[in-house]
């Protein structure tokens, strides 16, 4: 580890009194200029992740340690998450349309968070807004300022969404599948755009499903299945060498961009476990192609090489 | 202005078919004769036809309609069948503010009322607060308005009128604000909270309903993730998202109650509103007065309903905003 | 298609629904012994020994042993006038005391149950008939059909629903009708009835044309026209099923407003006709004696609280677990 770290999530569990536990176990670490790609199935705990760093979680038992800049999260007061949530650590969501309040004005969104968090004039965070608007690429934000959510394009929403995540300069960006209800032409654009704050404001983490979005833009990848981080590392690294089964496989099913089309793609047989019928042991023992017995105790999360992986086969 | 237009014309159509629609009650009803009935009981048959002549009842049903609309909206000197030469229009015209205060005073109430019963049923969920108030809604949706109001008179004005918990109220009846404001509230107090009850049990359970599906919306997720507080995510968030049906709600309840609605309320407190002059009519069988109050009436619930739409269409952005906008 | 399992309309699904929900269990035992109590009315008045249709000024009763005029000398100072005797705790004639009219009014509240109850429930039934027809025909049709008929209901609803009875009420009740064939007498209940139900028919048939347009453009309804199905077999066989529960839903709520509209149209006298008695009219007996014998007013008024709030609880736990039905 080079610099200190700003998020490091050790073993987190979250477990949910009715649904069974959601995450089991979560470890992953973000430096500051650094860009996270947190990637995984749908229901294996990304958003969850994403959620529980801010404290919005859903009420449950979570243990663990969420380390931000030497603080510990779970140990925060509602009113310590007040003033965190917004200030030093905003999220952004995947649709925009239903993400703003639809009836009143974007600005005015914007302006509410500034105010929420610094000792600002109504004029200064307006003045504010329009410049931020402006950075990130909104054509005439003055005007933009002045309209209603559902008067924008998707495009423009997000980009307003991601204006009012950086108002308060945080210190961390959530984007949790910040370009999936897009436009195909649009994503790439505010993947560029992600990029550039990740290299200029904030470090990113982005939850996605994709690892095409992964390998475009992020420079760090930690990769969840069933509520477990079962790999991660810098992103080439983990391209280049996946060493986690399941990350293998997941890389095989992605189509090759040159040579010859594939017949049929490689897939994983079988589904992820739910979240009330976890195994005790590996999470993904069930459907591994080297499952061996070792793999009834759940493998410890260690360092290899630069990559960090769960799996018995590296230990 | 073109969408503007076309709201006028649906409005004017549905005065149109409420004034067919009362006529037809009054004038059409099979078996029911008004000169038999103005005539009176055991009349000979020479005395109603000659009341049926004297009253233009012998005419064709278009022309009595259209006769009858011209002395209510245009001429507007349609007399009394039983006080002659009373000009209906004017009664119903005097009648007006009394209503409109004791509508505009309980509204005041179960607007407050819902407001806070609503948002501590929400945000207390499922606690013992909760399902108290969550009875008590239950106790005053059930309640017939008339016997409360009889309750309140008994309670107020004989067995507790010489507590201090009542010894300011007032006998009853209608004091104009003009003649003196003071008892002019004082008179209306009991009768608006009478009128509000059920209200506020409906209202508050809409508002808790309403808070609790907003608070799972996506926006206030977003809300909570900006650093919001608790008041500002239930006030500034939540009731601006469901406000807005429980709005809708309110226009057409409150133009109801101004159209007659609170007919009970105004006989058993003995306020000269216009669903006391509706009573009187039919005590009498005044069918103009009844015709002029029924209809003055439905004319409020459509204006009312047309300016609870302009009111929606400026607070909820979504809709309407042709004229500029994508 | 996991809708049509919704078909299972039966008896034991009712006892399920009830055993779930404590509260639904708990009005619905209190309505049943409310509708037994009424339907016991003449059984009560004839153990008693009173008619409590016959006014009875010069009577009296046998109570703490001694015999009581039922209409008494006032206890103000100046002994003027007289008042009707008042509620004891004891068993017997005149439990609840007496009217101006000298008759018991708990056998009148009995009587007067079977008339609210009788309205309400029948008016509830007919009003839900007719709207499920609007409705149906309006949604399934759509086109002008539909606009004809929302149109017309929209006219009804703008009327004040009490103000639109009052009327109806005013011209038809209180003397002979002769409608063709039919022959009503002043004291039919059948007036009040039909009139309560037709005011209440455009707020049931709004959601029974709404669900009917999101059935009719349902997977198994499109499946079954393009099976060739007739509409006839569509409207009877595929959506009035699923309808029935967005009806069954709705009728205990309407239910309520019937009873309450009922008491509203008789307080005014504009109901059931004197001497027979509901429990709106008995309040409007009670409204003279309110400050010297209020059990008269009070009793009625209790009793249509507690029916209403009845229904208004099976309603809220039908609905409940109709919404909990559609998020499994």
């Amino acid at each position: 580890m080079g610099s200190k770290a700003l998020l490091s999530l050790r073993d987190l569990r979250l477990e949910h009194p009715r649904a069974g536990v959601l995450l089991d176990g979560v470890s992953l670490t973000l430096e500051r200029g650094q860009i996270l790609g947190v990637v995984g199935e749908s229901g294996s705990g990304k958003s969850l992740t994403g959620l529980s760093v801010l404290g919005l979680h859903p009420a449950g038992r979570l243990t663990g340690t969420m380390m931000f800049d030497g603080q510990d999260l779970t140990h925060f007061t509602a009113r310590e998450w007040q003033g965190f949530r917004g200030r030093r650590a905003a999220m952004i969501f995947q649709d925009p349309m239903s993400a703003f309040l639809p009836v009143r004005r974007i600005g005015a969104q914007i302006e509410e968070q500034i105010r929420l968090h610094l000792p600002l004039s109504r004029r200064e965070a307006r003045a504010r807004v329009v410049s931020l608007l402006g950075r990130m690429g909104v054509p005439s934000p003055e005007r933009t300022a002045e309209r209603y959510p559902h008067e924008l394009s998707g495009g423009l929403r997000q980009r307003a969404m991601i204006a009012m995540a950086l108002s308060c300069d945080p210190e961390l960006l959530i984007a949790d599948e910040p370009t999936t209800a897009l436009d195909v032409t649009v994503q790439a654009q505010i993947l560029v755009l992600l990029r550039e704050i990740g290299a200029r404001d904030a470090s990113v983490m982005l939850i996605t499903h994709d690892m095409g979005v992964v390998a475009q833009s992020c420079t760090h990848v930690a990769v969840l299945y069933a509520g477990v981080v079962i790999e991660s590392g810098p992103v080439e690294a983990i391209l280049k060498t996946p060493l986690h089964p399941y990350t293998q496989a997941l890389l095989r099913a992605i189509p090759p961009l040159s040579g010859p089309r594939p017949d049929r793609l490689p897939v994983i047989e079988g589904a992820p476990p739910a979240p009330n019928a976890r195994p005790s042991g590996c999470v993904f023992a069930p459907r591994c192609a080297s499952v061996e017995a070792r793999c009834q105790m759940r493998p410890v999360f260690r360092s290899r090489g630069n990559h960090q992986v769960a799996c018995v086969l590296y230990a | 202005m073109k969408g503007f237009l076309s709201r006028l014309g649906q409005m004017l159509l549905v005065l149109f078919g409420i004034s067919v629609l009362v006529f037809a009650v009054f004038f059409a009803t099979p078996g029911s004769d008004p000169s038999a009935r103005i005539a009176g009981r055991g009349a000979s048959p020479e005395v109603v036809a000659r009341v049926r002549h004297a009253y233009g009842f012998d005419r064709a049903l278009p022309v009595r309609y259209l006769t009858m609309m011209d002395h209510l909206f245009i001429s507007r000197n349609l007399t009394s069948y039983v006080n002659h030469g009373q000009n209906v229009v004017e009664e119903v015209f005097d009648a007006a503010p009394v209503t409109l205060s004791l509508v505009a005073f309980a509204a005041i109430f179960w607007v407050a009322g819902a407001l806070v019963f609503g948002l501590l049923g929400a945000a207390w969920q499922g606690s013992l607060l909760d399902r108290l108030i969550s009875i008590l809604a239950l106790v005053g949706l059930s309640m017939p308005v008339f016997w409360l109001g009889e309750m309140v008179n008994l309670v107020s004005q004989s067995r507790f009128h010489e507590t201090w918990l009542f010894r300011w109220v007032p006998p009853l009846g209608y004091v104009p604000f003009t003649t003196d404001p003071v008892s002019w509230a004082k008179g209306l107090i009991l009768p608006a909270m009478t009128l509000s009850v059920a209200f506020i049990g409906l209202y508050s359970r809409v508002l808790r309903t309403d808070l609790l599906t907003a608070m799972q919306d996506d926006s206030l997720r977003t809300a909570r993730a900006k650093g919001a507080g608790p008041w500002r995510l239930w006030f500034a968030h939540a009731l601006r998202l469901s406000g807005l049906s429980a709005l809708s709600l309110f226009g057409l309840d409150f133009a109801q109650l101004l159209g007659g609605g609170a007919l009970l309320t105004e006989v058993v407190f003995a306020l000269p509103g216009v669903g006391h002059l509706t009573y009187q009519g039919l005590s009498t069988l005044d069918l103009p007065l009844i015709m002029a109050t029924v209809l003055y009436a439905a004319f409020f619930v459509v204006i009312a309903n047309a300016l609870i739409d302009g009111l929606y269409r400026l607070l909820d952005p979504r809709i309407g905003r042709g004229s500029h906008g994508q | 298609m996991p809708e049509r399992r919704v078909r299972a309309m039966s008896v034991s699904a009712l006892w399920e629904f009830l055993l779930r929900r404590r509260s639904a269990l708990c009005a619905a035992c209190i309505l049943c012994l409310l509708i037994m109590a009424a339907l016991a009315a003449p059984l009560y008045a004839h153990v008693i020994g009173v008619d409590p249709m016959e006014s009875n000024l010069a009577g009296s009763v046998m109570r703490n042993g001694t015999m009581q005029d039922v209409m008494q000398a006032n206890d103000n100072p100046l002994h003027l006038g007289l008042s009707p005797i008042g509620p004891s705790w004891r068993w017997g004639a005149y439990a609840l005391g007496a009217d101006s009219q000298g008759r018991d009014v708990a056998a009148r509240l009995l009587y007067g149950g079977r008339s609210s109850l009788l309205i309400a429930i029948s008016a509830a039934c007919l009003s839900l008939i007719a709207a499920t027809s609007c409705g149906l025909i309006a949604g399934y049709c759509g086109g002008w059909v539909d606009l004809l008929i929302s149109r017309l209901l929209d006219i009804l609803w703008a009327v004040p629903v009490y103000l639109f009875a009052i009327s109806l009420s005013v011209v038809t009740i209180g003397h002979d009708l002769s409608l063709g064939p039919f022959h009503l007498s002043a004291d039919s209940l059948l007036l009040p009835i039909v009139i309560i139900a037709l005011i209440y028919v455009p707020y049931a048939a709004r959601p029974i044309r709404a669900r009917t347009k999101s059935l009719s453009n349902a997977g198994f309804v499109l499946a079954a026209r393009g099976l060739g199905a007739s509409s006839w077999r569509i409207v009877l066989r595929e959506i009035l099923p699923l309808l029935a529960e967005t009806v069954l839903v709705l009728a205990p709520l309407i239910m309520a407003l019937c009873l309450l509209a009922e008491s509203a149209l008789s307080f005014l006298s504009l109901g059931v006709q004197a001497p027979a008695a509901s429990w709106g009219s008995l309040i409007h007996d009670g409204e003279g004696l309110i400050y010297s014998r209020p059990v008269v007013a009070i009793a009625p008024g209790l009793a249509i609280i507690v029916t209403v709030l009845c229904l208004n609880a099976l309603g809220d736990a039908a609905q409940a677990e109709l919404r909990a039905k559609g998020q499994r």
